[in-house]
């Protein structure tokens, strides 16, 4: 499919799919705590009060504060150009490790502006962050990059066909999916290693790095965190779909679609049932990711 | 995907899950992937014997499943509950290192790679299975953990015999397995016996004599 039908395509999901996933969670979690929760629109509203208020900034704060938001949403933007996450071919072709370190190179951004208004919980925030995203990293790299070797290419359209039937993608994919979703919980900031709905500050660790933020700047990185969620989720659910055999566009435009579904009532369970991990043990479970991606890289070395 | 695929699969499903014991420390998690591990294990042995046409085979499979799939896992947690252990504290080396440890175990036999055209397909995971198991029990400090570091290190051993083109006769089979509950039996026994007397199950440190 050229780009003159994809890009449409892709800007519309872009605008309604994330906020819609939130929504989602968000509902799901609700009805599993026996509550009825807001409406699955809730996050749209949201967005819209946000942008229609005012803004609190920290007089010590420079214009990096101010940049920082539209930055990673411009970073994330891109990114969601460049990844296949609809199951249909991506606009642009992306390469693996841009879009990596793109999304990176966003919560580098957003770092740097908890730092910039002095604030102790912004610093603290951004510190953890930086942490848990070292830990998660090695994980989601290696795990794709097994699959671009496997493929000759770090694009994504080639690293993400595999070859249907053959036993070793099957298991590759199977690993890669692992380490993906240890890295990718991490990245959100999802439970177990950390609760989005939480604001005790012993805990909180994306919070407290967007505690600053208000208004328009609020609304921007909500809406980025948002879209990263379905590009990562989508991303997984293309590596599952690589063992399935091969489909129409629309068929696997409409299992992505499902999949997505299917990651966001994982999200909400595991939200659900599991409490959040000490800090010191979040490096234990993300070891188990990393182990993942080391394996099928392993795996790939030996056979192909 | 064909039999021989599925029972390869199989057999590398069953080395991951030893990995992934060796990477936590809740007892009861760790009975439960042993669990998951021996099922996985008799279907793998009964996918053999209908590929093969051998029913003996097959009935060892059903057998794994049911003694050490369900039985054995659920007297172990059993046993554990009544000792109240629940997890391997103060092990020399920390859960995730171990992890990694062993790792780089699994791809050193992994390098043995280039004889795989003489072996049989599941004898490198078996080999795999053997090592983690041993690994298991080395590192371990609560002599429960160490029974499912032996029974890890059975699997291994087990999944090596089914995978030679000559199996060994039923009655061994059999024998071993009934050997192995035996064991796990008196070993539980042997662990609360040494709770009663020590009030903990730590190896590293029933040191004294107590009469």
């Amino acid at each position: 499919m050229n780009w003159m039908y994809s890009l449409p395509l892709y800007v519309v999901h872009i605008l309604i799919i994330p906020l819609l996933l939130i929504g989602f969670i968000r509902k799901v979690k609700a009805r599993l705590q026996n509550r009825r929760g807001p409406s699955i629109l809730q996050p749209f509203w949201d967005i819209a009060k946000m942008l229609s208020k005012a803004e609190t900034i920290s007089k010590t704060a420079s214009g990096t504060f101010r940049m920082a938001p539209m930055v990673n949403l411009s970073a994330v933007f891109t990114a969601a150009l460049m990844v296949p996450w609809l199951g249909v071919p991506s606009p642009i072709a992306g390469d693996l490790f841009l879009v990596v370190y793109l999304l990176a190179a966003g919560k580098f951004c957003i770092g740097l502006a908890a730092l910039d208004t002095g604030s102790a919980f912004g610093a603290l925030g951004a510190s953890r962050e930086a942490a848990v995203s070292i830990h998660a990293e090695p994980a989601l790299v290696l795990g794709l990059a097994a699959l671009a070797v496997h493929a000759h290419s770090s694009k994504f359209s080639t690293l993400l066909a595999g070859t249907p039937g053959n036993e070793l993608t099957t298991i590759l994919a199977a690993l890669v999916v692992v380490a993906a979703w240890v890295a990718v919980i991490a990245d959100l900031s999802r439970m177990p290693v950390d609760d989005p709905t939480t604001h005790l500050e012993l805990t909180m660790v994306h919070e407290a790095l967007i505690l600053e933020n208000s208004g328009r700047n609020l609304a921007l990185i909500e809406y980025a965190v948002a879209l990263k969620t379905s590009i990562l989720l989508g991303l997984i659910g293309q590596i599952i779909l690589m063992g399935a055999p091969r489909h129409s566009i629309g068929t696997t435009y409409l299992l992505t679609l499902l999949l997505l579904a299917i990651a966001t009532v994982v999200l909400a369970v595991s939200e659900t049932v599991f409490v959040k991990l000490g800090w010191k043990r979040v490096p234990n479970l993300q070891s188990f990711g990393t182990g993942a991606a080391i394996l099928a890289c392993l795996l790939v070395a030996l056979k192909g | 995907m064909g039999l021989p695929q599925s029972f390869e699969f199989g057999a590398v499903s069953a080395a991951l899950l030893a990995l992934w014991m060796v990477g936590i420390t809740d007892f009861r998690a760790s009975v439960t992937l042993f669990g998951i591990q021996s099922f996985v294990l008799g279907l793998v042995a009964i996918a053999i014997g209908a590929r093969h046409g051998e029913p003996l085979l097959i009935l060892v499979g059903v057998a794994v499943i049911v003694l050490k799939g369900l039985i054995v896992p659920y007297y172990l947690i059993y046993a554990g509950r009544r000792i109240g252990c629940r997890r391997d504290s103060l092990m020399p080396v920390s859960a995730p290192t171990q992890f990694f440890i062993a790792l780089s175990l699994l791809s050193l036999v992994l390098l043995l790679r280039p004889l795989h055209a003489e072996l049989p397909t599941s004898t490198l995971p078996a080999v795999g299975i053997l090592i983690l198991g041993m690994m298991l029990m080395i590192t371990r400090r609560l002599a429960v953990s160490q029974i499912v570091g032996f029974l890890v290190l059975e699997n291994g051993i087990f999944l090596y015999t089914i995978g030679q083109s000559h199996s060994m006769p039923i009655v061994v089979e059999i024998g071993v397995l009934m050997d192995v509950l035996s064991c796990v039996m008196l070993a539980g026994l042997l662990a609360f016996k040494i709770n009663k007397t020590f009030e903990h199950i730590d190896v590293a440190e029933l040191t004294e004599l107590i009469g």
